[in-house]
């Protein structure tokens, strides 16, 4: 499934759980969504990039097991930013599943 | 030690980015690779087939260029570049008609635009293929051109030159004395570096073209016609032909205009998505 307009609203949900660096936000995404939610991986960074510019996460260096890692981690704006696009989603979700139901009614 | 194929990958992908956000990149998506290649090893798949699936995860390598450049503002950075130019085009014909300005053929500030466009070929190249061969000749052209404006500025400075159109009577052998005749002899040999590194960047820009927009064609001819053109001055003036000399000069000069003309429209069209990566 395309995840093309809902993979940043996927990223802050999981930057919402803690600080996770690049390769960690994929892998939850995939194994979570069961590889229903596929997607090509060098994709998540221009996404993760534009969020950063828009303030909406920060990212830091840390070490973990001797390496150097990028790590992201979630803005009181993006805190914000996540809540709007969580309410918006299932506004959308709520609508198509209004008009999925009564097509089958 | 990254394979080959992944080096390729990571080069293309982070084209067209400021060099120290390309490096922070390349970093970022290096440590990603590895994670996903140790992941595919702890599958037990073989190494190369560890690193062919992590290659693989990862994507088109253009997709994520163009996503990055986006994220990261490309598109204003040659925006501004493009606005750079235009006022640099601009500047050229107001030194025409300042007084005193001294005319165009010796005025140093003509050669400004021909140094911009020179740059401006070494950023486009680098941030988008890549031809390590260019920015030696690029570097060659602009310290030639640089050197032959600062040697100018000192001759005139010394030497009071007459106005334009009487010095084009003046041949290079006619300098009154022998340190002038050496800074003449210095200005001459930088123009020629500057004539040689445009017309091999010429020659180099039209080899790219195949693999580039077909757009570049005016500006290859041009970058041609605009070392030829030097040359062929530089040579005329040694011989203080007043002919040639001064109809070469004007040829160079509406050839760097028409050169900076297009390359400003050239950055334009670069602002947009129409310049993507061959």
């Amino acid at each position: 499934m395309n995840l093309k307009g809902s993979l940043p609203l996927l990223i802050l949900h999981l930057l919402s759980e803690g600080p996770y660096h690049g390769y960690h936000i994929a892998r939850r995404i995939r194994d979570e969504s069961a590889g229903v939610l596929d997607f090509k991986e060098g994709t998540l960074y221009p996404t993760l990039h534009g969020l950063e510019k828009q303030g909406l996460i920060e990212a830091y260096r840390a070490v973990e097991n001797g390496r150097k890692r990028r790590y992201y981690r979630l803005t009181d704006m993006g805190r914000a930013a996540l809540d709007d696009q969580r309410e918006e989603w299932q506004q959308f979700t709520r609508a198509v599943n209004a008009v999925l139901g009564s097509g089958a009614s | 030690m990254m394979p080959d194929a992944f080096e390729r990958w990571l080069a293309a992908a982070t084209r067209g980015l400021p060099t120290e956000t390309a490096a922070e990149v390349r970093e970022e998506l290096a440590e990603h690779y590895a994670d996903a290649v140790h992941m595919h090893l702890l599958a037990g798949l073989p190494p190369a087939a560890a690193h062919a699936a992590a290659l693989a995860e990862l994507g088109d390598e253009q997709a994520v260029a163009q996503g990055l450049q986006q994220a990261h503002g490309s598109a204003r950075r040659y925006l501004r570049a493009a606005l750079l130019g235009l006022a640099l085009l601009l500047m050229y014909p107001a030194l025409l008609v300042l007084p005193g300005a001294g005319g165009a053929a010796f005025n140093p500030a003509f050669f400004l635009p021909v140094v911009y466009i020179l740059y401006s070929f070494r950023t486009l190249f680098r941030d988008y293929y890549s031809p390590h061969s260019i920015e030696p000749v690029v570097t060659l052209a602009g310290r030639g051109i640089m050197a032959m404006c600062l040697l100018r500025i000192v001759a005139r400075a010394l030497y009071h030159h007459p106005p334009i159109m009487e010095s084009y009577t003046l041949g290079l052998w006619d300098a009154a004395g022998g340190a002038e005749l050496l800074l003449n002899l210095a200005g001459a040999l930088g123009l020629f570096t500057a004539a040689a590194a445009m017309m091999v960047l010429g020659e180099q820009t039209l080899r790219l073209r195949l693999a580039g927009p077909a757009s570049l064609r005016p500006l290859c001819v041009l970058a041609l016609f605009c070392g030829l053109s030097m040359a062929g001055f530089g040579l005329a003036s040694l011989y203080g032909a007043a002919g040639p000399s001064a109809l070469l000069d004007h040829a160079a000069a509406i050839s760097a205009i028409l050169a900076a003309a297009l390359w400003t429209r050239y950055f334009f069209r670069a602002g947009r998505p129409l310049l993507r990566p061959a």
